[in-house]
């Protein structure tokens, strides 16, 4: 770990908010990216980035520094949506959500910038089928480029889990993408 | 996803094409399509989703919002909000219940080493040759007015054969 972010830690064990602000400006869009790729919903995802910064200012004390803070991080918020979709039900894909994903796919310009709202839709039909452990490691694997140690940590599953949870997952979506005409 | 390579009169040059666009390229004359590499359809909308970012439309008034819901903590607070967070700070109500008990059996064993002691009391007295000791039962130690009520209550308590005229000192 760096000495900055050490010095940030420590600074902010000692109840130094405006240290903590230094963490939350640094990894708020990676929180709300996971959360909003696992909940399908802006607000939910947003109270969910809220709250996972919360409890890591409580609980710094118990972050151990030989992780990555960012790993830390994500596996609070992971939890957290996990906790979330067991309550909740999942969102439904609307018509629009459908529409949307084949004129996107279909587009030669792969550049366009996605809103928020396009990753709600994306979630809403490609999550159809996955279960929460697979949409979970598909997520961070895939969406978030995390490696498999570090999927590992954050999820607490082990390589062969990960591993078979992915498989799943991408067969699922494979399945999905060719009915949406993408090939 | 296709990699593919385009061959024509003039130039020739690598693209990425999907179906729909390969297909088209295929149907023009003046164009040889060659497919080079067929890529996992997961594999390249993934590659697509990386790039893109989800948008947070004022940063800085969202971390406020977090920072302003932060509560005050200082090492020792912090780490009981943790015990209590996760479930292990005692109730009141746990408290209340230890302290009677403790109590209760405070009171219980002083009673029973009352009780004890009651039972029993060393009564030593003196003859002619050497002090002796005797157990006694205390309640019936106190009904003793005389040296006769002494010799009384030792026969009752076995000691029999003890002459008053032996007892010339009871303490």
């Amino acid at each position: 770990m760096q000495t900055e972010e050490k010095d940030i830690i420590q600074r902010c064990r000692e109840g130094d908010k405006t240290a903590f602000r230094v963490v939350v400006m640094r990894y708020q869009r990676m929180l709300l990216s996971l959360a909003l790729k696992m909940l399908a919903d802006e607000e939910d995802a947003k109270d969910v980035v809220q709250e996972a910064f919360i409890k890591a200012w409580v609980n710094m004390h118990l972050y151990d520094e030989r992780s990555r803070l960012s790993t830390w991080l994500y596996t609070i918020t992971s939890r957290l949506c996990l906790d979330r979709l067991k309550v909740s039900k999942r969102q439904q894909p609307l018509p629009e959500d459908e529409a949307f994903i084949r004129q996107y796919l279909s587009e030669s310009d792969s550049q366009r910038q996605l809103e928020n709202k396009d990753f709600v839709s994306l979630v809403r039909v490609f999550a159809q089928g996955l279960s929460e452990k697979q949409q979970l490691v598909f997520t961070l694997s895939q969406f978030e480029g995390l490696d498999s140690s570090e999927i590992e940590v954050i999820t607490g599953m082990d390589a062969t889990q990960v591993k078979s949870n992915l498989y799943y997952a991408k067969k699922t979506i494979r399945e999905r993408l060719t009915k949406l005409g993408y090939v | 996803m296709y990699k593919v390579t385009l061959n024509r009169k003039e130039d020739k040059n690598d693209v990425d094409l999907d179906f729909m666009q390969l297909a088209r390229v295929q149907r023009q004359n003046d164009t040889e399509a060659v497919v080079t590499e067929k890529r996992d359809l997961v594999d390249d909308f993934c590659q697509r989703m990386l790039r893109q970012q989800v948008k947070i439309s004022d940063e800085e008034a969202f971390a406020d919002e977090i920072i302003s819901k932060l509560p005050d903590i200082t090492p020792s607070v912090g780490k009981a909000e943790t015990k209590k967070e996760q479930g292990r700070g005692i109730s009141p109500i746990v408290i209340a219940i230890r302290v009677v008990s403790s109590v209760a059996a405070m009171l219980l064993i002083g009673l029973f080493v009352q009780m004890q002691t009651a039972e029993t009391t060393s009564v030593a007295y003196l003859n002619e040759s050497n002090a002796r000791f005797v157990q006694m039962n205390s309640t019936d130690y106190n009904k003793c007015k005389t040296p006769h009520d002494f010799v009384l209550q030792l026969k009752k308590h076995k000691q029999a054969g003890i002459r008053l005229s032996e007892i010339k000192r009871i303490f």
